[in-house]
C-alpha cells in the first residue's frame, strides 16, 4: 500500500485517538479564540430584554445528559440573563434528566444573584412528552387548571410569583430549549393559535436546539415566529459573551474549534490520497 | 368524569386516583360491551363514525369564525377541555408500556432465553430506580434517601446517556473522513459548503479570517459570516422544500386516519 493509499484508508483507532486529543487538549489548556456574536443570538438577548417585567419567561427543558454538553449553557444562560436583569421565570420540563440539570442550574444561579423559589423562578413540574399536544392544547388558556401544582406539590396560587399568571398572556417569552424537534408543535399548538377575550397573542418564541437540528430553525427564524436562536454550544458562547460572563460554553468552544479542524484535515487528507491515486491510475 | 361530581376538592390523593381508574374502567367498560354486543358488521362503521366525529370537531372548531368580542366559537370549550382529557388518556399508556415491559422482560426471564441476563437487569434497573424514587419523594428530608437517588440518577443514567450520545462523535469523525470525497462536481460543491459551515460554526473560523475587514463588503468573506449566510439562505431554502413535501404527506396520511381510509394490517383486521 503507497502513502496514497494510506491516506485513504487511515485507521479508525489512530482518528478516535486524534479526536480524544483534540477534545481534551483545549479543556485542559485554554485556548482564547474570538468568539463573534451572529443576529440569531443578539435575537435571543433582544427578545428577554424587552420582555415586560411584570410577565414571566417559560423554559422549556426537554433535553437529557446526552446533550447537556450544549443545551446546559444554553439554558443557564438564559435563566442568567432572567436573573441579572430581575425577571421571572418558570422552567417547563419534558425530560426527567433535563428537569433535574436544569433545577440544578437554576439553584445555583438563584444563589449567585440572591434570587428566590417561588418568588424568582418556580419549576411547574415533569410532563412526559406523551403529553405534549394535549398539553400545549389545554395550558395556554388555563395555566393553574393544567398544572395545579408546582414540582414539590405547592399549590399555584399559593406561589407568590405564580399569583397573576393564569394564560399565555401572561408569559413574555417561550424559550424552546430542545435535542428533539419539537418547536413546530409549539408555533402550531401555542404561538400561532392562541386567542382570549382580549384577541390574539402571539407569544414571543427564542430556540435553544442542538447544533445538529439547529438548521431547520432558520425557517421559524426567517419567517419571525421565533425571535432568536441560539446554535448548540457556539451560541450559547456568543450568548455567554454577550452576558460578559464566560462559563461552560466559552471554554468548551476552543475543543469544539479542534475537533472540527480535525475533521477537516482528515477530509483533506483523504481527499489528497483519492486525488493523487486517480491521477496515477489506481482509483 | 364522575369522580369531580362524587369526590369533593381537597379529598386525599389515592381516592382521587382511585376516581380516575374507576371512571376509565367504567366508561372503557361500558365501549368495550356495547362493541362486543352489537354485531361484528356494525363495528367498523361505528369506529369509522365516531373517528370522525372526533376529528371533526377539531376542524369545524378551527374554521369555525370566532365571536369577535371573546375571540372564541361554540366549540373551542370543548376543544379546550378534550385537551385536557386527552392528557389522562395519555397517562394511561405509560401503565400500558411498563406492563408491555414486564410481559416481555418477564417470559424471557422465565424460560431462561438466550440473553435472559439483560432481563434480569432490566427487573433490578426497574426495581431499584422506582424503589429509591418512591424512598426520596416520600422521605424529602433523608440525605440517605437524596444520595441513592443522585448515585443511580446523575451516577447512572445520566452518565449512561452523555456516554451513549457522545459516542456518536467518534462515528461521525470516521463516517466524514470515509464519505466526503470529490468524487464529481455536486460532491465537490457539498464538501465545500461543508468546510464553511464546520469551521464558520466555531470561533476558529473566525480566529482563520480575522484578516479580512469586519465591515464593508467584504466582511461577507469572513467564515462565520460566510457560514450564516449558507444556514440563513440556501440551507433554510432547501429546508422549507422538504418541509412543504413532509407537511403535504402529513396533511395527506391526516386524511386518510381521519376518513378511515388507511389501509394496512392493523387497519384491515376483523373486529
Amino acid at each position: 500500500m503507497n502513502i496514497f493509499e494510506r491516506l485513504q484508508h487511515i485507521d479508525r483507532r489512530i482518528m478516535y485517538a486524534l479526536l480524544v486529543v483534540a477534545i481534551a487538549a483545549p479543556l485542559i489548556w485554554r485556548i482564547n479564540l474570538p468568539v463573534v456574536v451572529t443576529p440569531a443570538v443578539r435575537g435571543v438577548y433582544d427578545t428577554f430584554d424587552k420582555m415586560p417585567a411584570d410577565k414571566i419567561a417559560l423554559i422549556v427543558v426537554y433535553w437529557g445528559a446526552g446533550t447537556v454538553a450544549e443545551t446546559g449553557p444554553e439554558t443557564a444562560a438564559m435563566m442568567r440573563q432572567l436573573f441579572m436583569q430581575n425577571k421571572k421565570f418558570a422552567l417547563l420540563p419534558f425530560d426527567p434528566q433535563g428537569s433535574k440539570f436544569a433545577t440544578d442550574s437554576a439553584k445555583a444561579l438563584a444563589k449567585e444573584y440572591g434570587k428566590k423559589y417561588g418568588i424568582d423562578w418556580v419549576h411547574w413540574g415533569y410532563q412526559p412528552i406523551s403529553n405534549l399536544v394535549p398539553l400545549l392544547q389545554s395550558f395556554p388558556g388555563n395555566i393553574k387548571g393544567t398544572f395545579r401544582t408546582d414540582a414539590y406539590g405547592t399549590p399555584m396560587d399559593k406561589i407568590p410569583m405564580m399569583r397573576n399568571v393564569n394564560t399565555l398572556r401572561d408569559i413574555g417569552v417561550v424559550a424552546d430549549i430542545t435535542s428533539s424537534g419539537e418547536l413546530d408543535t409549539w408555533i402550531a399548538y401555542v404561538q400561532a393559535t392562541y386567542r382570549d377575550a382580549k384577541g390574539r397573542y402571539r407569544v414571543p418564541m427564542v430556540y435553544g436546539p442542538t447544533a445538529i437540528i439547529a438548521p431547520e430553525g432558520f425557517n421559524a427564524l426567517d419567517a419571525g415566529q421565533i425571535q432568536g436562536m441560539l446554535m448548540g454550544m457556539k451560541g450559547a458562547a456568543e450568548y455567554e459573551k454577550l452576558l460578559s460572563a464566560e462559563g461552560f460554553a466559552t471554554r468548551a468552544a476552543g475543543a469544539l474549534s479542534t475537533s472540527h479542524l480535525l475533521i477537516v484535515v482528515l477530509i483533506i487528507l483523504g481527499n489528497i490520497g483519492y486525488v493523487m491515486s486517480r491521477r496515477r491510475g489506481e482509483g | 368524569m364522575f369522580t369531580r361530581y362524587l369526590i369533593k376538592p381537597g379529598a386525599p390523593q389515592w381516592l382521587w386516583v382511585l376516581g380516575v381508574i374507576g371512571d376509565f374502567l367504567l366508561f372503557g367498560g361500558i365501549l368495550f360491551a356495547f362493541l362486543q354486543a352489537i354485531p361484528a358488521r356494525f363495528r367498523r362503521p361505528f369506529i369509522v363514525t365516531l373517528t370522525f366525529l372526533a376529528g371533526l370537531i377539531y376542524s369545524v372548531e378551527f374554521f369555525w369564525p370566532a365571536d369577535p368580542k371573546t375571540q372564541m366559537n361554540f366549540l373551542t370549550p370543548l376543544r379546550l377541555k378534550l385537551g385536557e382529557a386527552t392528557k389522562v388518556v395519555y397517562a394511561f399508556a405509560l401503565g400500558l408500556g411498563t406492563y408491555n415491559l414486564i410481559r416481555f422482560h418477564g417470559s424471557n426471564l422465565i424460560r431462561k432465553r438466550p440473553g435472559w441476563h439483560n432481563n434480569l437487569a432490566f427487573f433490578i434497573s426497574f426495581a431499584a430506580m422506582m424503589g429509591v424514587g418512591f424512598w426520596a419523594y416520600y422521605a424529602p428530608s433523608s440525605k440517605a434517601a437524596a444520595n441513592a437517588y443522585n448515585m443511580l440518577f446523575e451516577g447512572i443514567v445520566g452518565a449512561l446517556g452523555a456516554t451513549m450520545f457522545s459516542t456518536i462523535g467518534f462515528y461521525i469523525v470516521s463516517a466524514a473522513y470515509r464519505a466526503f470525497r470529490i468524487r464529481s462536481g455536486e460532491a465537490t460543491l457539498m464538501l465545500l459548503a461543508a468546510f464553511i459551515v464546520m469551521l464558520g460554526q466555531v470561533p476558529v473560523g473566525a480566529y482563520l479570517t480575522s484578516g479580512i475587514p469586519s465591515g464593508g463588503v467584504l466582511r461577507n468573506l469572513r467564515l462565520e459570516n460566510l457560514s450564516y449566510w449558507i444556514l440563513s439562505q440556501p440551507n433554510m431554502a432547501a429546508q422549507r422544500g422538504i418541509w412543504f413535501g413532509i407537511e403535504i404527506g402529513a396533511l395527506a396520511m391526516a386524511l386518510r386516519q381521519w376518513l378511515s381510509l388507511e389501509r394496512g394490517s392493523f387497519f384491515e383486521r376483523e373486529l
